[in-house]
């Protein structure tokens, strides 16, 4: 059983903040789905191997070269149907995103003092 | 010309070639039964101005006399799946403003079919969820009952083919988000197999399960929309070469002789005696229409649900790492340091749902714990998938189950025990860890009124059989032309 204070060890590793009211349901909750979900331990998996991918696949590489900068064309309805590869999508296009920015910069808080 | 929005392709395809209406007409017709419709809350938004402007250069296209399979039909999609300058928010908070800068490549195919988009779909946050009651929009309901679930995580995409919106919609499903709101919905819904179609622009949620599949009236239908969509992709590694078949040419094949597997693990005692009765009766049809049935055995499908909530949360919690309030999505105001940034920006903007299962995932994934839940999670789903080689290797052509174990429940009435809630995708997430193609067709309809679907369960890359033995099974029965009192 995992107690109200290791949840909350959980909840910092992951980077969130459990709402005060929240935390005893969630500390129930992630109980039950532990306990539910340790009946895998029941199950002879000796000389069984853990799978990796359903279809075996492997890494796929690439020439390690530039890679262009831009945005792939708009497909045109009964254009060709071939995808090409996305470019690496430029700043402009990502800066637009950016919740928190000053010019062409992002803004995070002071990291080093 | 409201009647125009429940046409079904093959409708749409001649009444666009003969000129009987145009596709701005029928567009219109679409997005007026959407605001019409809006109480069932299917979509997070609909997109009028861009859809207008698609359909009149689809007019342009018919004027020159082209055709073609997708030309001028109008498709929703699940708001999971990224869609070039029209917001996508995956359902949450912390998406809420997020514009993606590219399509999907399932979108772009969508697109270059000549289909037309009129909005965003409703879903579980981040596709979590098997009753779209997760959604940071609000639940959709059920068009056949408003007091009922749709189904999730795509709810908002069967919702709106069975109210008849519009003809096809785009949905995901990693445990079953295709297959139990098509079931719940009384509607044709298809996974294909895992690598059959592009996950590139598809905000994730577990990798090696997530699939984009086609929402339908009917089997045909079905059929188009998934041939739009598969096919390889170099943007996305899992994504593969093989060639795609014709689908279309596998419906009405004959099915004399196929053999169907009926896996006696999926008849237990919680299957209620509703869907058991109608998946029995559906079984039978298929038998007077010359298929073989053969009892098989799936041994390892009660711990299918235990091995999905290990695997399932530790890929999201790793996935979801990424929203950080930094580079897109919410970001807490105030003066924080980094530490304080991340996990306020993360606790504003995730649902409970979600940060339930970061924590599970966190945990599964945590020292000491890997070997003991993840890892032995591995190794079960090697024996999952054994299961199916098996059954597939020597006894069957296709399996035939039900697709949950009760029919649509009450919107409420499982939010409170997520175990119970988590249950209900008993019989389709097999499939997923499997990594098969999974298709399902209405087959009935429970006491309350809502309907049931029958789940047909095919080999790797063998489509082909699950269309065949569908449109079979639709030919031979009238369910797929029942639909809820609020389409008309």
């Amino acid at each position: 059983m995992l107690s109200e204070e290791e949840i909350q060890k959980l909840a910092t590793l992951a980077r969130l903040e459990i709402e005060p009211s929240f935390k005893p349901v969630v500390t129930t909750h992630v109980n039950s789905i532990i306990g539910y979900v340790a009946r895998l331990n029941e199950i002879d998996t000796s000389g069984i191997e853990a799978l990796s991918h359903i279809q075996g696949a492997t890494n796929v590489l690439r020439e390690d070269a530039v890679q262009p900068v831009g945005a792939a064309a708009d497909p045109t309805p009964l254009g060709d149907p071939t995808i090409p590869p996305q470019p690496m999508l430029d700043s402009d296009a990502l800066a637009r995103n950016v919740p928190a920015s000053s010019g062409r910069f992002i803004k995070v808080p002071l990291i080093v003092e | 010309m409201s009647e125009l929005a429940s046409l079904s392709i093959a409708e749409i395809r001649s009444g666009l070639d003969e000129k009987k209406f145009s596709c701005t007409e029928l567009t219109t017709a679409c997005l007026d039964k959407a605001e019409k419709l809006s109480s069932l809350n299917c979509f997070t938004l609909l997109t009028p101005e861009q859809a207008l402007k698609d359909a009149a250069a689809i007019d342009a296209l018919l004027k020159q006399g082209k055709s073609a399979p997708l030309l001028g039909v109008p498709v929703g999609i699940k708001d999971v799946i990224c869609t070039k300058g029209v917001r996508t928010t995956a359902a949450s908070k912390i998406l809420s403003n997020f514009i993606p800068p590219y399509d999907a490549t399932v979108v772009r195919r969508l697109k270059t079919a000549g289909a037309v988009s009129i909005g965003k779909l409703n879903m579980d946050e981040f596709a979590m969820g098997s009753s779209n009651e997760n959604s940071a929009f609000g639940p959709v309901k059920n068009p056949w009952n408003p007091q009922y679930v749709p189904g999730g995580s795509s709810g908002g995409s069967a919702a709106a083919v069975a109210a008849r919106i519009c003809p096809i919609t785009l949905g995901t499903d990693t445990g079953g988000s295709i297959r139990q709101p098509a079931a719940f919905c009384g509607i044709v819904g298809l996974k294909p197999t895992y690598g059959r179609v592009s996950r590139y622009g598809v905000i994730a949620y577990a990798s090696s399960l997530d699939q984009v599949g086609g929402f339908a009236q009917n089997v045909h239908d079905c059929a188009l929309v998934t041939q739009a969509i598969c096919g390889e992709d170099p943007n996305d590694a899992t994504c593969s070469k093989r060639p795609v078949p014709d689908f279309a040419k596998a419906l009405g094949r004959d099915i004399k002789g196929l053999r169907i597997g009926i896996p006696k693990e999926y008849f237990v005692s919680g299957l209620a005696p509703e869907v058991s009765e109608a998946t029995k009766k559906a079984i039978g049809v298929l038998e007077g229409l010359g298929a073989k049935t053969v009892e098989v055995s799936l041994p390892h499908t009660d711990v299918a649900v235990s091995v999905y909530y290990i695997l399932a949360p530790a890929e999201a919690s790793s996935n979801l790492s990424r929203y950080d309030g930094i580079r897109y999505g919410h970001r807490a105001e105030g003066q924080l340091d980094l530490k304080a940034l991340y996990s306020k920006s993360r606790s504003e903007g995730f649902g409970k749902e979600v940060q339930r299962r970061i924590l599970v995932g966190t945990y599964v994934l945590s020292a000491g714990y890997f070997d003991a839940f993840y890892v032995k999670a591995q190794k079960v789903r090697s024996l999952i998938v054994k299961d199916f080689t098996e059954a597939f290797a020597s006894k069957c052509d296709v399996i035939v189950a039900p697709t949950t174990p009760t029919p649509p429940f009450k919107i409420g009435e499982k939010v409170s025990d997520p175990i119970q809630m988590y249950l209900n995708d008993i019989f389709t997430i097999p499939v997923n860890l499997a990594g098969l193609p999974g298709m399902v067709v209405p087959c009935g309809a429970a006491s309350s009124g809502l309907p049931i679907g029958l789940q047909l369960i095919g080999r790797p890359w063998d489509e082909e059989t699950l269309f065949s033995v569908a449109s079979a099974y639709e030919g031979a029965t009238d369910w797929h032309k029942k639909s809820p009192a609020v389409a008309a």
